[in-house]
């Protein structure tokens, strides 16, 4: 059974300040646990950026993965994806830890907008050749068949800022419609033979179905729906949590997944205020690619000295030179493996040199900060701390993460949109010898000639 | 001397010790550790396979009693490591994306960083205060480093050679730079890498002027002179020298002449790689090998294709690099058992097998052997999108090069090596031998080996 189970909501002092933070424990059919609130690592095609599976194992506590289906089916229909045709289960095919569950969704996370609107029975995707229609029965299918953990039923997303008249009423219906089709199936089983045994029961992804970012008169009977059919849900899903709270009781006891980009610790903490249990950790992916280190505790009780004049930072920025000799870990007392075994020296190195092991460690280190973080909010509300260690940590830490300075790994296309008329993403990556170099070259010193003199490398010749 | 048995008896190691201890005039323990017995013929005799430098002490283990192939390890700063072997190379002090963890755990013992990039970023002033490349990388196992002077000509494009060191003008502002011997020496003493080189005088193998080749040869012998000077630290960091001549082999000779009686902890043979015809490589590295001292580690610089690694230990060399395996998995290419894959192509789309069947490591073992399971057609899915799609391709290429050269080396410590050659070439053509590379086939030959008939036939 996939069940999801509120443990203990946050205590408040005064009656009037109403909190929704609470703490729970999802857990899997197929053995997985999750304590909330928690973070999820998005994937792209199948991958936590910048880790191998061995690293992902081995150096993070991530505990479930986002995977979404728009990056494994690129020419289909015309071409069958290489994932269809695989026997087994999406988290062999991408070489999944066995410690880590898999959420699969139909689109990324967070998820470019789509030229084409959305029709009855396909949605627009991205993939990494281009936009094109995905049916919801194939999705549908490939929820069976992929065998997922959890799986995040279709929602309409209108692919406009502000969906007209007649585009609104079809949001709850749609969404809806699709959603009966996915419970329908999932219940039904892989095969036949299997519904209603056992076994099938056992390979049941848990369902979450999206909560739309409507007011509640607009999808009342989307509501109505979810309400009749709870028994067959584990969670909700959703962009923004505007419409949160107005759900009734009965969906208010699943799992509430939040997927978009959130700014930083402090709009989780606010969102985790307003009963959120799951966040995808966005904004961790964001500051390594940005070669930003983060480093912000919550609730170490280390606001009896009184809270500091100055905000403290979330992060620092590790392109910055002055850390080119320093051999203190990312953040002292850590003990991830970028900290225990490296120093900030070799991180601004590797990113300096743009070698891709500044990213690894980046992302190591990040996503140990996550765990540590969420791991003490849990702490918190168990131990009736909320109130004080949420107000400490608002005051404590600065809102925003330090400014991107140096440049981050390659993008790729299906990770942007273009807007037309937008330069090149990257530098080229060859030139011809011919032409003049530009600033930056790997290979070619920087330095000019007295830099390369001070830095030993040669010496100023007199004559040529 | 005993004939039976696999060992002299105690008083008959005694007596041996004794009596070249009178005649050797060398103390006791220092023998001891250099003699090994060896059963010739029957007959036990005793060889000296041990020889011990200030910061390198090499063991010859066993040697090919039909090629030119030797196992021996090397004892280095930073740990023993087992020859022959291949180096990868972290240029830039970090393997392409992975950790130095996830190197240490392929086996990987000694690995390559470049001076000429170290030496720009972060620059000497930098791995002075940190302390070098071993604690900048937080690598505790053995590095070596080249000289600066290859990238040097071949990423510049302005570049000339003096006596006094490598000219080349300044990218940045344009001003005339001088790379020198002495340069070099004082960034290799800064990375404090366990084995530096020496700079030399680097021209392409097919440049058609001979007597630049000899000047260079030459000119490289005075450069080691005068990197032998500079080096500060000779008793923690062994310095190589580097044999050139172009592919004239009476240059090659007497360059060896020269360079070993400086008698360098160990010697490269450089030069190579660049594009020559394999059969002249071959010439060069045999004509070396011949002449080269036998307890001296033997480094072939830049060569890393598993034909060329499985070759060249058959004629005597010990030592390999190459950027090629990980520069190659990052364009999606699989080095296995059956040549190289190109695992891009779109027929792996589907090719839900193992990256190489024949591989154990982690990347291709499966779950249930505690492997990550890896497929062709995942590799496929994230060659050129995902960067750990290079990451996981470049742990199993490495691996692969290192394996094959723990499996060379068993097989010569087992006195195997021509079958394990056999079956190495067999497994790439499918044991069809009108594929099999003429160049491989007469090097083979002239060490030993004829891959086309199925026994070995003594040179």
């Amino acid at each position: 059974m996939n069940t999801f189970r509120v443990l203990k909501a946050a205590v408040t002092d005064v009656a009037t300040t109403q909190s929704g933070a609470r703490i729970g424990v999802l857990q899997l059919s197929k053995g997985f646990t999750l304590h909330t609130p928690n973070f999820i690592a998005p994937t792209s095609r199948g991958v936590v950026p910048h880790l191998s599976p061995d690293n992902l194992d081995r150096n993070t506590g991530v505990v479930g993965v986002y995977v979404a289906l728009e990056d494994f089916i690129e020419k289909a229909p015309q071409r069958v994806p290489p994932l269809y045709t695989w026997p087994g289960t999406l988290r062999d095919f991408i070489s999944l830890p066995a410690d880590n569950f898999l959420i699969l969704a139909p689109r990324r996370s967070p998820a470019i907008v789509c030229p084409k609107p959305n029709s009855d029975a396909n949605i627009s995707i991205l993939t990494s050749v281009g936009f094109r229609d995905l049916p919801v029965k194939d999705y549908v299918s490939a929820a069976v068949k992929l065998r997922p953990d959890i799986v995040i039923s279709v929602a309409d997303i209108p692919n406009m800022e502000k969906p007209g008249k007649t585009r609104v009423p079809k949001i709850p219906v749609r969404t809806e419609r699709w959603l009966d089709e996915l419970i329908g199936r999932t219940n039904a089983g892989t095969s036949s033979k299997e519904a209603g045994t056992d076994a099938a029961a056992e390979h049941r992804p848990a369902v979450f179905a999206p909560a739309l970012s409507l007011e509640h008169v607009k999808q009342r009977l989307y509501i109505d729906y979810l309400v009749d059919n709870v028994d067959k849900l584990c969670g909700l899903v959703f962009t923004e949590a505007d419409h949160l709270l107005d759900l009734p009781d009965e969906l208010q006891q699943l799992a509430k997944y939040h997927t978009d980009v959130t700014s930083g610790p402090h709009e989780i903490l606010e969102l985790i205020d307003r009963g959120v249990d799951m966040f995808n950790a966005n904004f961790t992916g964001l500051a390594t690619d940005a070669g930003i280190a983060l480093h912000f505790t919550f609730g170490d009780g280390s606001n009896e000295g009184g809270v500091p004049l100055e905000p403290t930072d979330l992060a620092t920025d590790m392109w910055n030179e002055k850390f080119a000799t320093d051999l203190s870990p990312l953040e002292d007392g850590c003990v991830c493996y970028a900290c225990r075994k490296h120093h900030k020296a070799y991180i601004q190195h590797c990113l300096a040199a743009k070698e891709m092991t500044a990213w690894v460690l980046l992302q190591i280190h990040n996503l140990n900060v996550m765990d540590r973080f969420f791991e003490a909010v849990r702490k918190s509300i168990d131990q009736g701390r909320w109130e004080t260690d949420k107000e400490t940590f608002a005051q404590r830490y600065k809102r925003e993460l330090p400014e991107k300075t140096g440049k981050g790994p390659r993008l790729r296309g299906y990770q942007y949109k273009s807007a037309g008329g937008d330069k090149k993403l990257n530098d080229p990556a060859y030139r011809s010898l011919d032409v003049d170099a530009p600033e930056e070259e790997e290979g070619v010193p920087e330095a000019d000639a007295a830099g390369l003199q001070k830095s030993g490398f040669a010496q100023v010749a007199s004559d040529w | 001397m005993g004939t039976s048995g696999s060992l002299p008896s105690p008083n008959e190691a005694w007596s041996l010790i004794t009596l070249s201890k009178v005649f050797l005039r060398q103390p006791f323990t220092n023998l001891w550790r250099h003699i090994r017995f060896r059963r010739v013929k029957g007959e036990f005799c005793m060889l000296k396979m041990a020889q011990q430098t200030a910061a390198l002490s090499f063991d010859l283990v066993a040697k090919c009693s039909v090629t030119r192939a030797r196992a021996s390890t090397m004892t280095l700063p930073h740990g023993p490591v087992e020859l022959p072997m291949f180096m990868p190379v972290a240029t830039q002090a970090s393997l392409k994306g992975l950790t130095p963890e996830q190197l240490e755990s392929l086996g990987c013992r000694l690995c390559l960083n470049n001076t000429y990039h170290l030496g720009l970023k972060p620059g000497q002033a930098t791995l002075d205060t940190v302390g070098g490349a071993h604690k900048l990388q937080s690598w505790n196992h053995n590095i070596l480093t080249d000289s600066g002077g290859f990238q040097m000509v071949s990423l510049l494009k302005l570049a000339k050679v003096t006596e006094e060191g490598v000219k080349f003008l300044s990218p940045h502002d344009g001003s005339p730079m001088l790379l020198t011997p002495e340069h070099s020496m004082s960034l290799q003493n800064s990375i404090g890498s366990d084995i530096m080189m020496q700079l030399d005088d680097v021209i392409a193998t097919t440049s058609p002027d001979e007597e630049r080749i000899k000047e260079a040869m030459h000119r490289s012998v005075r450069w080691l002179d005068r990197c032998i000077k500079a080096h500060k630290y000779p008793e923690k960091q062994n310095l190589f020298c580097i044999i050139q001549g172009g592919l004239n082999l009476d240059l090659r000779r007497e360059c060896v002449k020269e360079m070993v009686q400086r008698d360098t902890p160990g010697i490269a043979i450089g030069g190579l790689s660049g594009g020559e015809e394999k059969a002249k490589y071959c010439a060069v590295v045999r004509t070396c090998t011949e002449m080269l001292p036998d307890l001296k580690p033997r480094y072939v610089m830049g060569v890393g294709y598993p034909e060329d690694l499985v070759v060249s230990v058959a004629l005597g060399a010990d030592m390999f690099d190459c950027v090629w395996p990980t520069r190659t998995a990052r364009f999606g290419n699989a080095i296995t058992a059956r040549g190289t894959l190109n695992l891009r192509h779109a027929s792996y789309a589907a090719d839900f097998s193992p990256i190489d069947e024949d591989c154990d490591c982690l990347c291709c073992r499966s779950h249930t052997d505690g492997g990550l399971g890896v497929t062709k057609a995942y590799i496929h899915h994230l060659t050129g999108k995902e960067t750990a799609g290079a990451h996981v391709l470049t742990m199993h290429n490495v691996y692969y090069l290192l394996n094959l050269m723990r499996n060379a080396r068993k097989a010569i410590v087992a006195d195997a090596y021509p079958a394990f050659v056999r079956d190495f070439f067999g497994k790439i053509y499918n044991f069809n031998k009108a594929e099999y590379p003429v160049w491989a086939v007469d090097a083979l030959k002239t060490v030993g080996i004829d891959l086309m008939t199925d026994a070995e036939s003594p040179p």
